[in-house]
Parts: C-alpha cells; sequence; structure tokens
C-alpha cells in the first residue's frame, strides 16, 4: 500500500508541478526552436518520474538519490533569481527615450500583449541587458548598473560617440523585446535549469557502469534506467546547443528589421585598418566590449567547463554581427524544424506513455498495458499540434508566387515528421524493454504508429486546407469572423460530437467507452460533414443536390449554412455578432447529430454480420476513405490548375494589388520591374474567365474587380474590351431588380452590389445595366447600413462611398459616415485587424480631418506592430499600413523600416513571378 | 590609465579592429595577469550572449610585447613631437614621416614592427607589411592625440 501511494504521490506530483509552474506568460508567440527544447524537456521531466517509480518500486537508493538530486536542483536553478537588487540609479538617456517611444508606439494598449513595459537598472551577477516578464503583459528591461557606466563611457570623447549609442540602445532594448516575443523568457530558464541538472545523471550513469563491473550480480535496472536518460539528456544537449544561438539570431533579426534605418546604417558602419578583408561592424565592436564589460571573476573551474559543454555560450560575436545585417533572415526551415518536432514529440509521447504506465503500475500490474484511450490521446494531442505547428509554418511563412500551393513541401514535413517521430518512440522502447517495468507490447505499440501516422496525414492535409496567414501577435480578426466560421465548429465538435457520439454508441449498443467505437463513430461523422460540405460547394449540380448539411462557400461578411436541403445566409454587416455566432451554433447543434444518429443506426445494422472489431475497424478506416473523397469532388478550384492562374486566388490578386500600389509610395523602379510583371501575367486569356461570378460564387466579384483596376494600374487598357462579354454576362446572372443580393431569394447586399456597380462602372458597361437604378440602390442601401449595421466592417462603406463621389452624388449625409468612422471599432479597440487605410480613405472622402489626427498615432503604432511581428508572413497588413500612412501623408519614423520590407517583397515577388510567367 | 597605456590600447585597437573599444579593459586585465574574457553560461536571457573569437585574443596577447617595445623606442618620441608641432601642422602624413624616421634609426623599433606585422598577417591570413604598421600606429596616435574628434561625433 506504501509503495502504492508513494509511485501515485511521485508521479502525480512531479507532472503536478511541472504543470503549473510552466512560465506561461503572456506576451510571446512560441517559435519552433522554443516549442521543440520544451517538448524534450518535458520528456526528459517526464522519464525522471518513471524513474522515481521504478526506484520505489525496486528499492533502490541509487536512483531515488538520483532522481531527487536532479529535480530539486533543477527546481532551485530555475526559481534563482541573478538580480540582488533593483537599484535607485538613474536609467541612461538613450535608453529613457528609446522606453518612452516604444511606450508611447503601444498607446496604451496591450499591442503583442505588452501593458506595461519598464526599465531598472539592478544589481547582482545578471546579464548586462536582460528582460523579465514578472507578471503577465508586465516587461521590464533590466540594466546591470557597470553596464549604465559602460554607456554613459561610451558617450564621452573616445567613446562610440552618442549618436552610434543611441542606436544601440534602441537596438538592444529591441532584441530584449524580441526574446520575450519570441517566448525566449517562457523556456529559457526551463530548458537551462533541467538540462544542468541532468549532470547528475552523467554521474549516476558511471557511477552505475563501475557498479555493473564490480558486482556482476548487482541489479541492471540503475544502469538501463541512467543510460536511457543520458541517451535522451545527450540528444536534448544537442538539441539546446542550436537553440542557444537560434534564439539570439532571431531577436537579432527582430530587432534589426524594426530599427530605423538610420541607426541600422550606424550599427552597420565599418570601420579599421584592413583592405582586403572586411572590417567588423560598430555593432560588433561594441558588443564585444560590452561582452568584456562582464567581470571575469577567478579561474573556470571544472564545473563551469561542464555546464558550459550542456549550455554554451551561443553563437560567435562576429557572427551574429554579420548575420543581423541581413534584414531577410529568418527564413522558415521546415523541414528541420519537422525532423526535430518529430523527435521530440515522440520523447515525449514514449515517456508520457512509461510515465502513465509506472503510475498506475501498482493497481494493474507492473509492465501492463495502458488503456487504448491512453495510446489514443497521446498520439493525438501530441503529434496533431506538432505537426499542424510545422506544416502551418511552411506555407505563409514567406510570401511566394513560385509554388503558391506548397503541397509538396508540406508533404515532405508530414514525412520527415513522422520518420524521425517513429525512430524516436522505436529507440526508447528498446530500453524500456529492457526496463520489465512499462512496455508497450507489439500490437499496442503498432497501433501507436499507425494513429500517429493517420493524424500526421490527416494534420498536412488540413494545414493546407485551413491555412495560416497571420503573423502571429494578439491581433483579432474583424469582421470576427471566427466567431461565426470556426468556433462553432470547434464548439460543436467538442460539446455536441463527442458525447453525442459516446451516448450514441450506448443507446445502440453499438460498443462501449472502453471499446472505442464512439471515437470511430465520432470520426466517421465528421468526415461525413465535410464530403458533404465539399459537395454542396460542387461545380457539379448532382452532387449539390445530395448534400444534406454544409458550411457554404461564402467568405466574408456572408456566411452560408445547409440545413436539410434548405439554405440559410448571415450577412455581418446587417446582424449582430452574437447573434450570427448563435445561428453558426445552432446548425452545428442541428447538423452533427444527423449525421452521428444515421451513421450509428447504419453501424448498428452492420453489427448483426460484424464483430466489434470489424465494426470499429470499417468505420474508423471509413472515415479515412470518406475524407479521401474531397480529393475527387470537383470545385471551382480545378479551373487554377496552371501554376500561372493559381495565382488568382482571391488573397494573392489582392496582394498584388496592395503591393503595387505600396511599391509605388516606396521605390518607383521596383514598381516599374513588378507592374511590366504583373502586365505579362494579365495577358493570360483565361485568367477573367476563372474569376467570373455566379449566382453561388459572389465573392468572386471583390477578385474580378481587383484584376480589372490592375489591368489599368499596369496600363494593360486593352485588355478591357477583350474582356467585356464574358464580365457582362456573368454580372447579368447575379444582378437583379438593381441589385446583388446576398443570395438567390435574399435580401440585396451592399457589399456585393457596391462591388458589381464599381465593376460596370470601371468596364465602362453603364449603358448595359440600370446603372442610375443600381446607384439610388447603393444610396438607400448606404443609408440603412449607417443607421443598423455593424461598426466593426467598413469595407463595403468605403467602396460604396467612392463610388457615389467618383458618380458625381454626394451619398448620404457627411455627418453620418463621420459618425460612423468614428465609432468604427478599431478606435476604441485597437487590437482589431481591420483595414487602416480603409478607414484613412473614408476620412479623407469625406474630409474628417479630425478623424484623420485620431488616426496618425493609431497607424504608427500598428505599422510598428507589425514589423514587430511578422512583415514577410502578414504581407496584406504591412502594406495597409504603408498605405495608411502615404494616405496620411505624415513623415513616419518607421516608414523607413517598412519600407524596406515592401520594396523586398516587390523585389523578389516580381522574380518569382517572371519565372511563373515565362515557364 | 596612464597616457602610455592608453596609447598601446589604442594601437592594439587599430591593429585588432574588432577590439576597438575593448582593448583598455583587455589590457589591464593582460597586465594583472587575468584571462582576457571568461566564457560563462548564459544564466538568463539577455543581450551579451555570444563568444569572442580566441584567434582575436591570442593575437592580443602575442602583440602587446611588440606594442611596448615600439612604443619604447622611438614612438612616443615622435608623437611629442608631432604633439608639440600641431599648431602648424597636424596632418597624418606628417605623423607617418615621423615614425618612419624613427623606424629607420631604430634597429629594436624595426624589430617590433616586424614582429607586429607577422602576428597580424597571420591573423588576418594576408600580408601586412611595415609601412601599414607605421601607419596604424599614426592612426591610433592621432586618435589619442585628439580627443576632440570623438567629442565631435556626438
Amino acid at each position: 500500500m506504501t509503495q502504492k501511494v508513494l509511485i501515485f504521490v511521485a508521479i502525480a506530483g512531479i507532472v503536478t508541478a511541472f504543470a503549473a509552474n510552466r512560465p506561461e506568460r503572456r506576451p510571446g508567440n512560441l517559435t519552433p526552436i522554443q516549442l521543440i527544447s520544451a517538448l524534450g524537456v518535458w520528456a526528459l521531466t517526464l522519464a525522471n518520474a518513471s524513474a522515481m517509480a521504478i526506484a520505489i518500486r525496486d528499492g533502490s537508493l541509487f536512483l531515488f538519490c538520483t532522481v531527487a538530486l536532479t529535480l530539486a536542483t533543477a527546481l532551485i536553478l530555475f526559481v534563482h533569481d541573478d538580480v540582488t537588487e533593483i537599484s535607485d540609479r538613474q536609467m541612461p538617456g538613450p535608453v529613457k527615450v528609446v522606453i518612452d517611444d516604444v511606450r508611447q508606439l503601444l498607446g496604451e494598449a496591450p499591442r503583442l500583449g505588452m501593458d506595461i513595459l519598464d526599465a531598472v537598472v539592478v544589481t547582482g551577477n545578471c546579464p548586462g541587458i536582460g528582460v523579465s516578464v514578472p507578471q503577465q503583459g508586465r516587461v521590464v528591461v533590466r540594466l546591470r548598473w557597470d553596464v549604465v557606466q559602460w554607456l554613459e563611457r561610451h558617450q564621452q570623447a573616445g567613446g562610440a560617440g552618442a549618436s552610434v549609442v543611441a542606436s544601440f540602445a534602441r537596438f538592444t532594448v529591441l532584441h530584449e523585446l524580441a526574446h520575450v516575443l519570441n517566448g525566449d523568457h517562457r523556456t529559457f530558464r526551463f530548458v537551462r535549469s533541467v538540462l544542468i541538472a541532468h549532470l547528475f545523471w552523467c554521474a549516476a550513469l558511471l557511477a552505475a557502469c563501475s557498479r555493473s563491473v564490480i558486482d556482476r550480480e548487482a541489479s541492471a535496472t540503475p544502469l538501463v534506467v541512467a543510460t536511457s536518460i543520458v541517451v535522451m539528456f545527450g540528444a536534448q544537449s544537442l538539441v539546446a546547443r542550436r537553440f542557444i544561438s537560434e534564439r539570439e539570431r532571431l531577436a537579432d533579426w527582430r530587432a534589426m528589421q524594426t530599427l530605423d534605418p538610420a541607426d541600422a546604417a550606424r550599427l552597420l558602419e565599418r570601420g579599421g585598418r584592413r583592405r582586403a578583408t572586411t572590417n567588423p561592424t560598430e555593432l560588433e565592436k561594441l558588443m564585444i566590449d560590452l561582452k568584456a564589460q562582464a567581470p571575469a571573476d577567478g579561474s573556470r573551474g571544472p564545473f563551469t567547463r561542464l555546464m558550459l559543454f550542456v549550455w554554451p555560450e551561443g553563437d560567435a560575436v562576429h557572427r551574429r554581427a554579420e548575420m543581423a545585417a541581413d534584414r531577410a533572415a529568418g527564413e522558415p526551415q521546415a523541414v528541420r524544424w519537422a525532423a526535430l518536432m518529430g523527435m521530440q514529440s515522440g520523447l515525449l509521447s514514449m515517456s508520457l506513455m512509461q510515465a502513465a504506465m509506472c503510475a498506475s503500475a501498482p493497481w494493474i500490474g507492473w509492465g501492463r498495458v495502458v488503456p487504448e484511450p491512453v495510446i489514443m490521446a497521446v498520439a493525438l494531442w501530441i503529434s496533431g499540434p506538432a505537426v499542424t505547428f510545422c506544416a502551418s509554418w511552411v506555407d505563409p511563412g514567406r510570401m511566394s508566387v513560385r509554388a503558391p500551393q506548397r503541397r509538396g513541401l508540406r508533404t515532405l514535413v508530414g514525412t520527415v515528421f513522422f520518420c524521425t517521430f517513429a525512430t524516436s518512440v522505436v529507440v526508447l522502447r528498446l530500453f524500456h524493454i529492457h526496463l520489465e517495468a512499462a512496455v508497450l507490447p507489439p500490437l499496442h505499440f503498432a497501433l501507436l504508429l499507425l494513429l500517429a501516422a493517420a493524424v500526421v496525414i490527416l494534420c498536412t492535409w488540413m494545414t493546407g486546407v485551413l491555412g495560416s496567414r497571420d503573423g502571429g501577435g494578439e491581433l483579432r480578426h474583424a469582421p470576427r469572423s471566427p466567431w461565426v466560421q470556426m468556433y462553432p465548429v470547434l464548439a460543436g465538435l467538442v460539446l455536441v460530437l463527442v458525447p453525442l457520439s459516446i451516448a450514441v454508441t450506448y443507446w445502440l449498443a453499438i460498443g462501449s467507452f472502453r471499446s472505442g467505437h464512439w471515437f470511430a463513430l465520432s470520426s466517421l461523422s465528421f468526415s461525413a460533414f465535410t464530403v458533404s460540405t465539399a459537395m454542396a460547394r460542387s461545380t457539379s449540380a448532382a452532387l449539390r443536390v445530395i448534400a444534406p448539411m454544409a458550411l457554404l462557400d461564402t467568405p466574408s461578411p456572408v456566411y452560408g449554412f445547409r440545413i436539410f436541403w434548405r439554405d440559410f445566409y448571415v450577412d455581418l454587416s446587417r446582424v449582430s455578432l452574437a447573434r450570427a455566432a448563435a445561428m453558426s451554433m445552432a446548425f452545428q447543434v442541428v447538423g452533427i447529430p444527423f449525421f452521428v444518429l444515421i451513421l450509428g443506426l447504419i453501424v448498428q445494422q452492420s453489427r448483426a454480420v460484424l464483430s466489434a472489431e470489424a465494426s470499429y475497424n470499417v468505420m474508423f478506416f471509413g472515415s479515412f476513405a470518406a475524407m479521401m473523397l474531397i480529393v475527387i469532388i470537383p470545385d471551382r478550384y480545378g479551373a487554377f490548375g496552371d501554376p500561372s492562374l493559381r495565382l488568382a486566388d482571391a488573397n494573392r490578386i489582392k496582394l498584388f494589388e496592395k503591393l503595387l500600389a505600396a511599391i509605388h509610395v516606396v521605390n518607383p523602379r521596383t514598381a516599374e520591374r513588378l507592374k511590366n510583371v504583373l502586365s505579362q501575367w494579365l495577358r493570360n486569356d483565361r485568367l477573367v474567365h476563372v474569376l467570373l461570378p455566379d449566382a453561388r460564387s459572389l465573392w468572386m466579384l471583390e477578385p474580378l474587380l481587383i484584376l480589372v483596376r490592375l489591368a489599368r494600374a499596369t496600363g494593360e487598357t486593352a485588355l478591357l474590351p477583350r474582356w467585356r462579354d464574358p464580365i457582362e454576362r456573368s454580372l447579368r446572372q447575379v444582378v437583379s431588380n438593381a441589385a446583388v443580393a446576398v443570395a438567390a431569394g435574399q435580401p440585396p447586399s451592399l457589399h456585393w452590389t457596391a462591388l458589381a456597380v464599381t465593376i460596370i462602372d470601371e468596364m465602362g458597361l453603364h449603358q448595359t445595366f440600370p446603372f442610375e437604378r443600381m446607384l439610388d440602390r447603393i444610396e438607400t442601401l448606404l443609408g440603412e447600413r449607417l443607421t443598423h449595421g455593424m461598426d466593426n466592417l467598413v469595407a463595403d462603406i468605403v467602396l460604396a462611398t467612392r463610388l457615389l463621389r467618383r458618380c458625381g452624388r454626394t451619398g448620404p449625409e457627411a455627418q453620418s459616415i463621420h459618425r460612423f468612422a468614428r465609432s468604427a471599432s478599431i478606435v476604441s479597440r485597437p487590437l482589431l485587424r481591420q483595414s487602416l487605410a480603409e478607414l484613412c480613405e473614408l476620412a479623407e472622402l469625406t474630409g474628417d480631418e479630425e478623424f484623420r489626427v485620431k488616426l496618425r498615432p493609431i497607424v504608427r503604432s500598428r505599422a510598428w506592430e507589425v514589423l514587430q511581428l511578422n512583415p514577410r508572413k502578414d504581407v496584406l497588413l504591412l502594406l495597409d499600413c504603408c498605405l495608411a500612412l502615404a494616405r496620411l501623408g505624415e513623415p513616419e519614423p518607421h516608414e523607413g523600416a517598412a519600407a524596406l520590407v515592401v520594396d523586398e517583397l516587390a523585389n523578389r515577388m516580381a522574380g518569382e513571378l517572371t519565372m511563373v510567367v515565362n515557364r | 590609465m596612464t597616457g602610455e597605456k592608453a596609447i598601446i590600447a589604442a594601437i592594439l585597437g587599430e591593429l585588432i579592429p574588432e577590439l576597438k573599444y575593448a582593448a583598455p579593459r583587455l589590457l589591464e586585465r593582460f597586465d594583472r595577469g587575468d584571462a582576457l574574457i571568461h566564457a560563462t553560461p548564459p544564466k538568463d536571457v539577455g543581450f551579451e550572449g555570444g563568444a569572442v573569437d580566441s584567434v582575436l585574443l591570442e593575437c592580443f596577447k602575442a602583440l602587446v610585447p611588440y606594442v611596448q617595445m615600439v612604443l619604447g623606442w622611438g614612438v612616443i618620441g615622435a608623437f611629442n613631437i608631432w604633439q608639440a608641432s600641431k599648431r602648424d601642422s597636424r596632418h597624418h602624413a606628417e605623423l607617418v614621416a615621423l615614425l618612419t624616421a624613427q623606424l629607420d634609426q631604430s634597429v629594436k623599433m624595426q624589430q617590433g614592427v616586424a614582429g607586429l606585422s607577422r602576428t597580424v598577417s597571420r591573423m588576418d591570413k594576408e600580408p601586412f607589411s611595415t609601412m601599414q604598421v607605421v601607419e596604424s600606429i599614426a592612426a591610433a596616435l592621432e586618435r589619442v592625440g585628439r580627443p576632440e574628434d570623438s567629442r565631435s561625433r556626438m
């Protein structure tokens, strides 16, 4: 009994302490290398928990002491802070200036997850310039007192000079903020403390080896346990070596791309006597001096040398300084990340299962198998998110037009992930076999690998479908489409699908909770639901008729649902978000039970001829087979087959338009280059045909309008007469009663109508449509929209106002537009992902100077924010800021940094587009 | 730091541009017999992570005796003459000419300069002539002699 309690308390205690002490403090985007290190260290911690259980079982004082010493040391190192006190010494001027600047840019909003930014002078044996996050949202930059003196010395004669010191201070503060944004503050101490503490296991291995040589009768268990942990520790040390240099490189890169070009130029200025080889930059000289500033106390003991082996200094200063100069660095290394992530996920999965088996061993017996749900949970909850994370970093990390889908790379990422996952679990299993304590039998082990493979395939595919287009951070979408599109689906899966599948499994006597039939039924129902949605969106009329329930293909702001062959639509510009979310949830509540009940009944009938296991297999593998049907269902994206046409997807064509507009402001020479290559691309005769809207794809109106505008912007006006007939025919299908309805039989939509009328206007089709009547409708709809519509969507209002003004109409009263614009959500909630360029245009159209003044700090803050995040991924947000800055016409301190990124993006895109067009 | 030490640090900083700002502190440690820079495992998230190239530090140690040698055998004298005449002419070329003249007269100085040339060539992996050494010494002396230059950059 004592043994049972001890083992349970030991494992539960370690797991709870580790979960509770996880430094989960925002802000922070966990970059891959941080997550990779953290996964490995969690695996090591769980392996210690298992070792503790084995020590209690075998009464091995040797193992018990090693685990206790390791964990105690890790805990002490983790909680110990080297800062002895906060000094009352005044912060040096250059640091004060940069902190004030950043505070101003934060604009009292929790941008990037930072509520408060402070800087303090500290004493102690801590880093010279460091950062801490004492509580959620509070970031403190810490300067050691001697670094204050160092900064002051460099401002005086013989030093680097005041302006260089100011630039250096700016760079270092941004570097520290970058550490926080990369998630270093979460993982650094955790990984370091656990790894250094594991040096005890190296000593334990030596002792166990010696003991086994001296006493051949001694138990081999301590040796096997120590070897397995030291092997994991070795792998983690190698990962950590990479992690240490990578985190500095990433922080340098993030800081450098946010830094004003003038500051960067000062730091990257090279000087010295060398003529043939390159001289060092000012940054390198200052970094070496700062390094020399730290006291070089005493001689290095063997323990410090050992610690350096586990936790080295990181990249050479020279390498860091040279790499910092490359603003375009930080390219996602998807395959390498996938390999490391796969290895770490494998180690964590096996360690978790071993810990679970050890914890339950006193009750179910040592060496007994963990229940299947545990295996399934491990396969699902570790491999799934990990591979999704890897694959989602592949696609939009860098905008590329050469391979728009990146399917090949995603497949490679999934394959590499699974291979390293399988290798690490096989290696750990070999150790576990020798422990005679917790080992998965071959059948269960094969099930784990099979499930992991299935999860990897599914998640890799889902990543391609869903994608991830934003650059991270705290920005929320406006209109809040996830509340209508994604959250109800997720809530439906968790709150309806799983409980209902369990209930139906018992009710229809298909199986039990332990038999896992509920899981197979859930998978099958989800697959059926997905296939039904794909059929309802298909270009085949027959398939559309068959689908009973579906989420229709209607992007923002209109969302469509099919319930028992009837289509319902929600226009987010007309109804409240709560109502739209409730309707979406109601759809899930009706749709999911429909599939679960029907499939449950079918399975119940099949049980007459199939055994329990066979029916489980049919359901489980049938769900994958059903999912594969999506590949053969025809959809309108099939027309985008050729690489050149694939570039015409809604997001990318919007990107081309904004990039061309922004690069005109930034660099006219690059603009000319991009314009020329876009002209060539537009000459593809099939291009206009894939973008023609019909009643089921009204959202194509927007890319079509952009295409027409691109033709004008690139001087390809000769194309417009050729496009006129197909566009006219297409618009005739969607325009009825001088407006475009949300969908057939639905009320007219301001958004769709304004788009259609703008196309008619730009194509010169006034005579073929009741143009004036359509303008009247728009005026009426705009008036209604300003009175009753929601305030976090302005695109339709800007479009309609611009159109009316161009056609010589004043539209609704200017005051009502002013009121609406000022109540726009982004003004009161600065963290919304809303277009600022549109708001600036609205202010300009209505001559609202007061609103323009109000927008200026918001735009400046957003531009800084987007540069701090991932501007090469969140390109549309960056371009929107650039265009907003241009509209406001203000000299903007960060404009230079943003301009450099825009120029780089435009150049690369022009190059890649040339390759696609000339193929 | 005494004037002579400041000149030695400036010459070392000129010969190893990476150590331009760190040279005075490293020289103090060298004189005390301490390690120049200790590699330490980083304790927390901070800015000054990164290793300093050991080749630079070894080269620094190797250069110090040679710099002291050339300083004792003519450089200080040339510097003082140049400082005294600075109201009339403060050209770099004049200082180089003074140093070259001293170099021609003093065998010890020639040995020191040759040692500096050899060591720096080894570090750079490309030839560094005695004339370039003289030029570098002149540049360092100029920097020490004109502290207002660095002030003007503020």
